[in-house]
């Protein structure tokens, strides 16, 4: 009888394990990724999907590239319904979603903490990046902001390049009379006055004063750009734009890569804008930190960070966290730097050894590596588009030398002061 | 009461059978393609401007009439206002005037005659971006051909693009150009009505022909004046894609038209039912301008 009890069970063990291996198989699952819009990033999202998808056979993973205006792109997604599973987005328009619900908190996954230890993401970007104490974004890819120079320009006006506030008017100067060149080519294309153009020339300068880059004060309720070190700053680039040292419209080449400007500020992204442009080589240029007010260091800057979120629209948040998650490894992280020239916000890039020989063979990346720990968020408002805009106009009119940079900017932080309410 | 309806149903039925079925069908396309983007957006727009959307959320509360309300205490609106006001004053003479002179040149027995149509028609088929681009670089600060002329007999540089004189003055000169050749062909189209009649009986009474002009050309072209101000006017009032590209909106939000605040609101800030208010705003302004237009210059000639 137990002998026979023994041939039941074994039996039913066999049928059970024969049934579930010809049972249905978990549902293939089929999530979006949308990337912004530039080669290197579709490059390195399809070799992301290829990789995962090669692990991970159930789930394909459909890369979209987004058009010029992603956040519109995205804006329009999400009112449409058809918003992506996951998304490349920066921490300014990621406020505004994750008040309105529209993003995955993130830190609702069980293995958030750990996920976020082993990829090195540095403890305070984390905290920083908390909405209502939740995370909603992953900081994941980072391009400090840093100061380009031609060696040929700075040669031949026979300078060195800034250090501080003042050396880089001085600087300006002497190169627009020595050289003819233009000292300062912005990104973007000369002097316009679009919020988004002043995280590449104000922004880096303003993070080096005590007002640490933030506009508006820590309750986001009142303007400060238009206290003294506000205005200090921008005089820096009235100065250097009233001197005829910038352009003062909108320019539509890229003067640095064009070897018409000795300056520009910039994220390693520069290196293949240069290449595409084919005047400049790496070696004709160096990188230095920003400018600050007395030339000493620690040097602070702009990180220019684009990071991942999961859409609340998802309907398969586990798998687009799996494609997360393994988009934050060691090898991924590699992959980023390899194929996009950029770097992965990590605190241990210079120290990990999966990293060495990239950096071994790329010596130039290293000063942006470092930077990574300098790198300052934006004011976390709502408004800060808003805030931007307004503060951009004041720009433009103090570097045309239309008002003072004082009055311009008392102007433009009434206007603040009026958007943001009592 | 029933026996009207019944008789109104019937009537229906009875026009149906009529009808040539075939024709529905044909316009069937642009009845769907106008009701899903056009009649329906329009719709949707006036619904929004009574709530509060902020676009990337679920909810859209019912705000009744603040939208408008803050529309009018909002400066950089009414600034937007004011600048489209201006282009449209820029505007409107300059796409009368200039392609109407052309069309009647083009209208006179010229050599190459087919070469210089299509010439003046060639920038309403360049792309705008193209075509903004392209004036952005004309009208540059620095380096710009405009200013490099000007250096050439000696003349300092002006800032044509960052002056907030004369940036919207640029801005028309260049949208101007684009619409030239659209607007010269639908006034040459117009002088090819005129029969060469009127004009011989004209000159025979000893008419110049300056007089054959203003007595002939323009009483008789004025229905097809009125349909270029008509079409100008929509346009004008819809100026996006020079400022965006050529100037931001600046200086000092002296560029910034109406349709660009909408965009700025809608898409930058998120803010689409502020935004559909203006752009409610913006469609009666578009409807009134229109209506006195066609008030003051509907006249109607014959000889």
């Amino acid at each position: 009888m137990k002998r026979n009890m023994n041939l039941i069970v074994v039996l039913v063990m066999g049928l059970s394990l024969i049934l579930s291996a010809c049972g249905p198989k978990a549902a293939p699952v089929t999530i979006e990724y949308w990337v912004i819009n530039n080669d290197p990033d579709e490059k390195l999202a399809n070799q992301y999907a290829v990789d995962f998808m090669a692990d991970h056979p159930n789930i394909t993973v459909k890369v979209s590239r987004m058009g010029e205006n992603a956040e519109e792109t995205i804006a329009a997604a999400v009112a449409a319904g058809t918003a992506p599973d996951v998304v490349q987005m920066s921490p300014l328009d990621a406020l505004a979603y994750s008040k309105e619900g529209a993003l995955v908190a993130l830190d609702s996954f069980s293995d958030f903490k750990a996920a976020m230890q082993a990829a090195h993401k540095p403890a305070d970007l984390v905290q920083a990046y908390q909405v209502e104490s939740h995370n909603y974004l992953i900081p994941w890819r980072g391009s400090p902001i840093l100061l380009f120079y031609n060696k040929a320009l700075f040669e031949q006006a026979g300078v060195e390049p800034p250090k501080s506030r003042d050396d880089f008017v001085a600087v300006s100067k002497a190169i627009k009379e020595k050289t003819g060149a233009f000292a300062l080519g912005t990104e973007g294309g000369g002097l316009q006055p679009e919020g988004w153009h002043r995280m590449f020339d104000y922004l880096e300068l303003y993070d080096n004063t005590p007002n640490k880059g933030q506009f508006l004060n820590q309750d986001g309720t009142k303007a400060i750009f238009n206290n003294a070190e506000g205005v200090k700053t921008l005089q820096v680039f009235a100065d250097i734009h009233q001197a005829g040292a910038a352009p003062t419209s909108a320019v539509s080449e890229d003067l640095f890569s064009a070897g018409k400007a000795a300056m520009t500020f910039a994220g390693s992204w520069k290196y293949s804008v240069m290449a595409d442009v084919g005047i400049l080589k790496p070696e004709d240029v160096g990188v230095v930190l920003i400018p600050t007010p007395d030339g000493t260091t620690p040097s602070y800057t702009f990180g220019d960070p684009r990071d991942l979120a999961i859409f609340s629209q998802s309907k398969h948040p586990n798998e687009a966290w799996e494609f997360i998650t393994f988009m934050l490894e060691d090898k991924s992280s590699l992959a980023l730097m390899e194929t996009t020239g950029q770097l992965p916000v990590r605190d241990d890039l210079t120290s990990n050894a999966t990293f060495k020989a990239y950096f071994d063979e790329h010596p130039e990346m290293t000063i942006f590596a470092d930077s990574i720990a300098y790198t300052i968020p934006m004011d976390m408002s709502e408004h800060i588009w808003e805030v931007l805009g307004f503060f951009s106009a004041a720009f433009q009119k103090a570097c045309l030398g239309d008002a003072t940079a004082q009055q311009a900017l008392d102007e433009a932080a009434a206007q603040v002061n009026d958007i943001l309410g009592p | 009461m029933f026996r009207r309806v019944r008789s109104l149903g019937q009537a229906i039925s009875q026009a149906w059978r009529s009808s040539n079925k075939i024709a529905y069908l044909l316009v069937l396309p642009f009845v769907v393609y106008f009701i899903v983007f056009y009649a329906y957006p329009a719709l949707f727009a006036g619904y929004l401007s009574f709530h509060e959307w902020k676009v990337i959320s679920p909810d859209k509360p019912y705000i009744g009439t603040q939208n408008y309300a803050y529309l009018l205490t909002d400066t950089t609106f009414q600034r937007s206002v004011v600048n489209t006001l201006y282009f449209l004053i820029l505007f409107l003479p300059s796409v009368v005037i200039v392609p109407l002179s052309i069309a009647v040149m083009l209208n006179q027995r010229l050599r190459f005659q087919a070469f210089f149509r299509a010439a003046y028609f060639l920038p309403i088929v360049t792309f705008d971006v193209v075509v903004a681009l392209v004036w952005a670089w004309m009208f540059a600060d620095q380096g710009g051909l405009l200013n490099y002329s000007l250096s050439l007999v000696g003349l300092p540089p002006v800032r044509w693009l960052s002056s907030e004189r004369l940036a919207m003055p640029a801005i028309t000169v260049t949208t101007v150009w684009r619409w030239i050749g659209y607007f010269t062909l639908i006034f040459l189209a117009g002088l090819q009505t005129i029969p060469r009649t009127v004009y011989e009986a004209a000159m025979i009474d000893g008419a110049a022909p300056v007089q054959a002009f203003f007595k002939i050309t323009l009483p008789l072209l004025n229905p097809v004046i009125m349909l270029a101000v008509v079409v100008a006017t929509i346009n004008g009032l819809q100026l996006f894609t020079e400022p965006y590209l050529m100037t931001g909106g600046g200086p000092n939000f002296r560029t910034l038209s109406v349709v660009y605040f909408i965009y700025q609101q809608g898409f930058r800030y998120h803010r689409m039912g502020y935004a559909a208010a203006a752009g409610i705003v913006l469609f009666i302004l578009m409807l009134v301008m229109i209506l006195v237009e066609r008030k003051t210059m509907e006249r109607r000639f014959e000889y």
